[in-house]
This record gives C-alpha cells, sequence and structure tokens, in this order.
C-alpha cells in the first residue's frame, strides 16, 4: 500500500532529510513512524501527500508510483488519502459539520450523502451532539477527534497522522490512538508518526524508526 | 503487491464524466451562493469596493452619454443642412429663370427658393442698418441668390458636399456655399471626445482590474488557511480558483450596477435645466440616457472586468499556497 523504494529527500539548502528510505506498509497494516524531532518523520509523510518531491528514488502509493502522477492528478491523489494534523488544521469561521463535510464537498457529494457520511463519521468519533458547534468551542481532544472525522468521511484507503496525539494528555491520547485502531480494524491502512514512545510501545503495533533521515528500525517486514 | 488488485482499486476510484460534471455544477451553484454570501456578510466592505468601481466606471460611461448627446444634436442641424447659390452679377433674368426651372427638377432637392436681388438690397438694408448708405448706390450690388435646402437623403456632411460640387460647376454660379462647416468642426471635435473618452475607458478600466485583483488578493490572504487546507484534502486549482473569480465577478457587476446609477441620476439632475435651455432654442430635445443594451453591455463589461481581475490575481498569489 505504502512502499518507499531506495528514497531520499534533499532540501535546496543541501540538508538531507531522509536517506535511501525503503519499507513496505502492506495494505490494513498499522504502523507507528517514530524518531526525535527533525528525523524526518514529516517529510516522510509530506512525500506521501505529493507534498515534497523525493530528490532520489521512489515512493509508491496503492501500486502508482507518483512519479508517474502529474500536477492535475495531485489532488485525486490526496483524496484517497485521509490525514491528521498535530494543530488538526480546523477552520473556525464554519461549524463542526462544514469542516468535516469539507472533502465531500471538495469531491463533489450530494448534499443528502453529505449528511448520512458526516453524521457517520462524527458518531465514530463520539461527537454527533456537537455538530452545529463552532470548532473553536471545542476542547484540545475535541478538536484532534473532528480532525479525524475529516480525514476518514471520505473513506480513504489510507489514513496518515502526524503527531495526532501531541498536545494531548495520555488519557487523551489513548483515546485518539483506540480511534485509529478502530479504522485499522474495518481495513484502513494508518501510518502514524509519534515521539510518544511510552504510548506507542505499549500499543503492539509495528514501528518504524527514523534517525538523522536514516531508517534504523522497522524497515523490513517480518 | 501484486498490480491486479491496485490497478482495479484505481479505476473504481476514478469518477465518472456524468459524475464529475454533476459535481461540477454543484460547486458552481455552492460556490456562487456562497460567495454572494459573503459579499453581502460584510456590506461596508463591499460597498466601498462596489462604489470606487462604480465611481470608476461612471466617468468614462457619462462621457460616452454626454457625447452621444451632442452627437444626436449635431445631426439634427446637419438634416437642416442649406445649400446658398450666388449667381453671377452678370446673370440675366432668363438665365436665373431657366436654372431655377431646372433646380425644382433635381430629386436630390427639396426646396428651391429664389432671393431677387432688389429683395436681397431690402433684406439686407432692415437688417444692417445701413440704410442711408446703401440709398446713394447707383445700382444694386447684391446678386440673386438661390437657397437649397437639400433633401433628407442628401443632407449628411458627404452627400451635402458632394452636392455642392456638382452645384458649383453650373453655368453663372459665382459662389456655393455649404452652411455646414460648422456642424463639420463639431463633429471633428466630437471624434477627439470620442478618442478621449476611449483612452478614459481604458485607464479606468485598467484601474478597476487592479481594484478588484488587489481586493482579491487580500480575499486571498484572508482564506489562506483555508486554501492551504483544501489543497491538503485534495482540492483541486479550479475549485480553489472558483470562489474568488466569483467574487471578482460580482465586484464587477455590482460596480457596474452602480455606475449606471450614477449616470442615471446625473441625466436626471440634467434634465431639467437641459430642457429649459432646448426651450429657448424652442426645441423639445430630451437628454438620451443609457438604453438597455448600453446598460446590459456596461454589466457583462464590468463582470468581465472583475473575472479578469480576480483571475489575474488568483493566478499570481494562488501559487504561493502550493504546500511544499
Amino acid at each position: 500500500m505504502i512502499q518507499f523504494d531506495n528514497v531520499s529527500k534533499r532540501y535546496d539548502t543541501g540538508y538531507e532529510a531522509l536517506k535511501r528510505v525503503s519499507f513496505h506498509l502492506k495494505q490494513n497494516e498499522m504502523a507507528f513512524l517514530t524518531g526525535h524531532s527533525g528525523a524526518g518523520k514529516s517529510t516522510l509523510l509530506k512525500l506521501i501527500m505529493m507534498m515534497e518531491q523525493p530528490s532520489q528514488g521512489e515512493v509508491i502509493i496503492n501500486g502508482l508510483p507518483l512519479s508517474q502522477c502529474s500536477r492535475n492528478q495531485v489532488p485525486f491523489h490526496r483524496r484517497k488519502i485521509g490525514v491528521v494534523f498535530q494543530n488538526h488544521h480546523l477552520l473556525f469561521d464554519r461549524s463542526v459539520f462544514d469542516n468535516v463535510a469539507l472533502p465531500l464537498v471538495i469531491a463533489g457529494y450530494d448534499h443528502r450523502e453529505i449528511a448520512r457520511r458526516v453524521r457517520a463519521a462524527l458518531d465514530k468519533v463520539g461527537l454527533l451532539e456537537k455538530e452545529k458547534a463552532n470548532p473553536v468551542t471545542l476542547s484540545g481532544g475535541q478538536q484532534q477527534r473532528v480532525g479525524i472525522a475529516r480525514a476518514v468521511v471520505n473513506k480513504p484507503t489510507i489514513l496518515l497522522a502526524d503527531e495526532p496525539t501531541g498536545n494531548l494528555d495520555p488519557e487523551l491520547s489513548t483515546e485518539i490512538m483506540y480511534l485509529f485502531e478502530q479504522f485499522n480494524h474495518v481495513g484502513v491502512t494508518v501510518l502514524l508518526a509519534s515521539h510518544d514512545l511510552a504510548l506507542i510501545a505499549s500499543l503492539k503495533h509495528r514501528m518504524i524508526t527514523l534517525h538523522d533521515g536514516e531508517l534504523i528500525a522497522g524497515g523490513l517486514h517480518v | 503487491m501484486s498490480k491486479t488488485p491496485s490497478a482495479k482499486q484505481n479505476a473504481a476510484s476514478r469518477v465518472s464524466i456524468k459524475n464529475r460534471f454533476d459535481a461540477w455544477k454543484k460547486d458552481h451553484r455552492r460556490t456562487f451562493l456562497e460567495s454572494l454570501q459573503r459579499l453581502l456578510a460584510k456590506p461596508i466592505n463591499s460597498m466601498m469596493t462596489w462604489l470606487v468601481i462604480g465611481i470608476a466606471l461612471a466617468l468614462p460611461v457619462g462621457f460616452y452619454v454626454a457625447i452621444g448627446n451632442v452627437h444626436e444634436l449635431s445631426g439634427r442641424f446637419e438634416g437642416n443642412a442649406q445649400i446658398s447659390l450666388f449667381m453671377h452679377q452678370r446673370a440675366s433674368p432668363q438665365v436665373i429663370e431657366r436654372l431655377h426651372q431646372e433646380l425644382e427638377s433635381w430629386p436630390e432637392l427639396m426646396s428651391v427658393k429664389v432671393i431677387g436681388k432688389d429683395q436681397a438690397l431690402e433684406e439686407f438694408k432692415a437688417m444692417s442698418g445701413f440704410e442711408d448708405v446703401l440709398r446713394h448706390l447707383q445700382n444694386n450690388p447684391l446678386p440673386v441668390v438661390f437657397e437649397l435646402a437639400p433633401s433628407p437623403s442628401w443632407s449628411d456632411a458627404v452627400r451635402a458636399e458632394e452636392l455642392l460640387e456638382r452645384l458649383k460647376k453650373l453655368p453663372s454660379v459665382d459662389l456655393a456655399q455649404l452652411d455646414l462647416e460648422w456642424v463639420q468642426r463639431l463633429n471633428a471635435m466630437l471624434k477627439v471626445g470620442q478618442r478621449l473618452a476611449l483612452g478614459l475607458v481604458i485607464l479606468l478600466s485598467l484601474g478597476v482590474l487592479l481594484v478588484i485583483g488587489n481586493t482579491i488578493r487580500l480575499e486571498i490572504e484572508n482564506r489562506r488557511d483555508e486554501v492551504i487546507i483544501v489543497k491538503l484534502i485534495g482540492a483541486t486549482d479550479s475549485f480553489v480558483r472558483r470562489p474568488f473569480l466569483y467574487t471578482g465577478v460580482f465586484y464587477g457587476l455590482g460596480g457596474g450596477i452602480i455606475a449606471s446609477v450614477i449616470v442615471a441620476v446625473g441625466l436626471a439632475l440634467l434634465n431639467g435645466p437641459v430642457a429649459m435651455l432646448a426651450g429657448l432654442y424652442e426645441s423639445n430635445y430630451v437628454l438620451l440616457g443609457l438604453g438597455f443594451t448600453d446598460m446590459l453591455s456596461l454589466w457583462v463589461m464590468a463582470g468581465f472586468l472583475g473575472f479578469f481581475g480576480a483571475w489575474l490575481s488568483v493566478s499570481q498569489h494562488l501559487d504561493q499556497f502550493e504546500p511544499q
């Protein structure tokens, strides 16, 4: 599902964020991406999202080598991937419902279908009663759950998350992780970047570890 | 992973043309309403932009209306073209009578009037006040004059000039004069005015373009987060551009409507004094306003300016939000 073949990323400044990284995350797999800050976790996720181009090597998502994906196809590539950000990237000028509906509006769904799917997604993250609220009135954990609802509302095959529990206390973090596991159970491939080692160690999933842009553990799937 | 299931998944996620078209239509309707709501939600800001555009457009449009009116007026004067034919002093009454009959038969002429020597002298005496001096003259120095009015189809400047050339060549004619020169001068001035108006249109349109472009740039800045987020969750470039383009069209269109209101109010204010002036000239002239098609083309042009200004701004500023 997510395959990195000898991928390097060097920025114009000369900084090498990723060095010859190779790994393969299979369909329906869940893995943690760990490493110190600046190890290249975010860069790796950005390569999957086509927010960056690799300097070398090939990223293959769902069988499609991203080097063959033209600029016009990038939006359609992104629609197949749900992303959760550390600072959740919600829009405070609209309701929770409208935030979650955004990917469906972009994809051009019918408004009845949108309502149905948004409610289903909000129900899954336990925020159905908050659909009319403005996200700014919600707690950090709730905002993160709205972000997750938005990431999964379009039923993506891949779910990425960049430090989704970075701003949350341990109890809320466990709840959020539990949510990700649930999506994984219904067939979504999940890749979570996190440096909360204590939390992810308790969760018995594959760990892909980066250090200074190099992959030092979890690259080979056993 | 084998290639087969992934190819199948790709095919499944591809959207059919019809669905895409439906989605496109739906998004247009949604963006249309949302952009309008956004503008109306900040009525004071929007009104200021509309006024700036409206005033900028009202200037050249008003100028055009003024020129149109002068043009219409000069057309009326052109219709009154008159040709004076001065005969040689020595032309005999028989020659004059023959010429009179010939001219009467010309279809190019609507009316032919002869002013005999004596009549001309009487008129001159009455008008000039030189009665005493003229009484001492041995003989009448004034020639016989034909006053000719060309028929309507021969009254415009070009054809009247043509007619004049033919009349000049008639025997015993000393001098033929077309009383149209001042109308021709006026027309030449109108051409200059039209050129000026065109320059004004181009400059002020450019101004409108920049105003809208700048307003849209600020709008893009304000919605920076939104642009980045929708791009990250799979919005196409046209999806991102669309609301700004609609906003631009609404700015242009609103400005165009305000411009037509400004011109209409201006004309209404001028109508009274103009009617009075026309009355003094024993005319019932009424100011020409903007016709329905003029108004419509003004709005279309203004809307297009808005679209184009927004498009310039969007294509210039949206690329910087490409998540990198």
